[in-house]
């Protein structure tokens, strides 16, 4: 039995340390539940703010045409690259056009889509709602009676469970076809059985898989990253001012990028 | 339009601090701030001269007792009963809390679209007569960063007037003015108070400049609040805290005078 009063003293904090922990991630999880439910609440509270949601729309769907175009074309050549080279092993080259459009669909699609879509848009949305917070612009809502999540926030939410899903099937289809342009223009892959390799092996079922993966993304990336931002005086550790904001910009990018790889996994295991 | 009292009984408010210790803001206090006239919140830095706002707007919970807004009690509302509740308050923020990404008109017009059915053209006379009042016009394109200091201050009061309050809340208003301007604007306070005929409370370390204007003086010091019929009764107070709080700001007596309208 341990009789060193110093040794009691450091063991008492520690248990203090984690006990303090633990409750700072648990009021954190039960904040953040019950931003998730006043967001999807102001969804249905009106007036609708069309003008802000169509801004949302261009801003995320719009302004995100070029980064997914351009991932989802050298994913695509580079997964018709890969596939051609693992496949050639075996003399399956033919296969190449359901490799990568299977792969496309139900994975590297919606994923790429999401962690593009968290590192350009969640990460300003972060920015901006954090701001609004430190310079009292929120309060300023609340002390006029207006619902900051109507006004601000479900806008967002809207936009990007529209957006998010299309840029999704932007990323696909793009995809497969710098597939095509590398397997079948640069490693001669026969065209027909490309594209019959594919027809054959997509089943709805997939296209299923990968659409509810988008907008659970969606969902996950404006409630982490806008979250994190209308928080951002709250989070324990984040500071004050500019600074906190930068941290919780940065943390909120972190988390809804880890998150969308978990949840990956899990839609995965449950809808497969 | 007559302003609303507020009255705080009992009201304590702490926080627990990160090593797990009580922090006691507000120590079971009362106080009455009556209908129509200004009282001015004075107190260090810290001694919970905001967080006094931030319950009687619901923006924070009192840990204990009650809070009246003209004698209906307040302290826990939520929800609509909330929302109803702000519409009665209007608050010039320390900040001015302009909303950046828009510009004078549209951050003055604000309330008047969301919490009214008028239509765009009674809107746009209403903002247009408000910024005229406050010398604003010609600005109503620009944004508040192309704004100075004194100029968001009255942009951010005629966004507060816009859905005429019976209670305005002004935090720190002066905060990072010039004299020369934090003298303009306690007149405007003075001239608009005069107007409106709303319930005035300002918080402010600005002191003496801001007892001009005070009906009342109540000081924050300790969790213990303290009202003074007058500005000049602080001066003449008893109690230890509140002399060295006097010594602080003060120094020596000063006798108030009512602001030129």
């Amino acid at each position: 039995m341990n009789k060193n009063p110093e040794n009691k003293t450091m063991h008492v904090n520690t248990i203090a340390v984690l006990g303090n922990s633990g409750i700072t991630i648990l009021i954190d999880f039960g904040r953040m539940g019950l931003y998730l439910l006043q967001m999807f609440k102001g969804c249905f509270s009106l007036p609708f703010r069309f003008a802000e949601f169509m801004r949302q729309m261009n801003f995320i769907g719009v302004g995100s045409l070029v980064v997914i175009f351009f991932t989802a074309a050298s994913t695509g050549m580079v997964l018709g690259l890969q596939g051609y080279y693992s496949l050639h092993k075996f003399g399956a080259e033919g296969m190449l056009g359901s490799a990568v459009s299977l792969t496309l669909i139900m994975e590297l699609g919606p994923v790429l889509t999401a962690l593009m879509v968290a590192g350009r848009s969640g990460s300003a949305m972060c920015a901006e709602l954090g701001i609004m917070r430190i310079s009292e612009q929120i309060d300023a809502l609340d002390c006029m009676a207006i619902d900051p999540f109507r006004y601000l926030i479900s806008p967002k939410l809207l936009a990007a469970l529209i957006s998010v899903p299309l840029l999704t099937v932007l990323f696909d289809v793009v995809g497969i076809a710098g597939g095509y342009v590398a397997g079948v223009h640069l490693m001669g892959v026969n065209p027909g059985s490309y594209f019959e390799g594919m027809r054959s092996s997509v089943t709805n079922h997939d296209i299923v898989l990968g659409t509810v993966k988008s907008f659970a993304f969606a969902l996950l990336i404006v409630w982490i990253c806008s979250g994190r931002g209308y928080f951002v005086h709250q989070i324990k550790g984040a500071g004050f001012g500019a600074g906190s904001v930068s941290k919780v910009t940065t943390q909120a990018v972190v988390l809804s990028s880890i998150s969308v790889l978990v949840f990956d996994y899990l839609i995965t295991a449950i809808l497969i | 339009m007559s302003g609303a009292s507020v009255e705080f009984k009992d009201v304590e408010k702490y926080f627990i601090r990160s090593d797990g210790l009580k922090q006691i803001i507000l120590d079971k206090v009362n106080i009455f701030i009556p209908a129509g006239k200004t009282t001015v919140i004075a107190g260090g830095s810290g001694q919970g001269k905001s967080v006094s706002l931030k319950l009687v707007l619901g923006l924070m919970q009192a840990d204990s007792g009650s809070i009246f807004v003209s004698g209906e009690e307040i302290t826990h509302i939520k929800g609509r009963k909330l929302k109803k509740l702000r519409t009665r308050f209007g608050v010039l923020f320390q900040g001015s809390a302009l909303f950046d990404s828009m510009t004078v008109y549209q951050n003055v017009a604000l309330p008047l679209r969301e919490r009214t059915k008028k239509t765009e053209k009674e809107i746009r006379q209403l903002v247009l007569e408000s910024l005229e009042s406050f010398e604003l016009l010609g600005h109503e394109n620009k944004f508040p960063a192309q704004l100075s200091g004194g100029m968001k201050k009255r942009v951010g009061l005629s966004r507060a007037l816009q859905l005429k309050p019976e209670i305005m809340l002004f935090d720190e208003p002066t905060t990072g003015l010039d004299p020369v301007m934090t003298q303009e604007i306690y007149q405007l306070f003075a001239k608009t108070q005069e107007e409106v005929g709303f319930t005035s409370i300002i918080v402010s370390h600005d002191i003496p400049k801001v007892f001009n204007l005070a009906d009342q003086v109540i000081v924050l010091q300790n969790g213990d609040m303290d009202t003074f019929p007058t500005p000049e009764a602080i001066q003449w107070s008893e109690k230890t805290h509140i002399k060295k709080f006097v010594e602080a700001t003060v120094g020596e007596i000063y006798q108030s005078h009512l602001v030129e309208k």
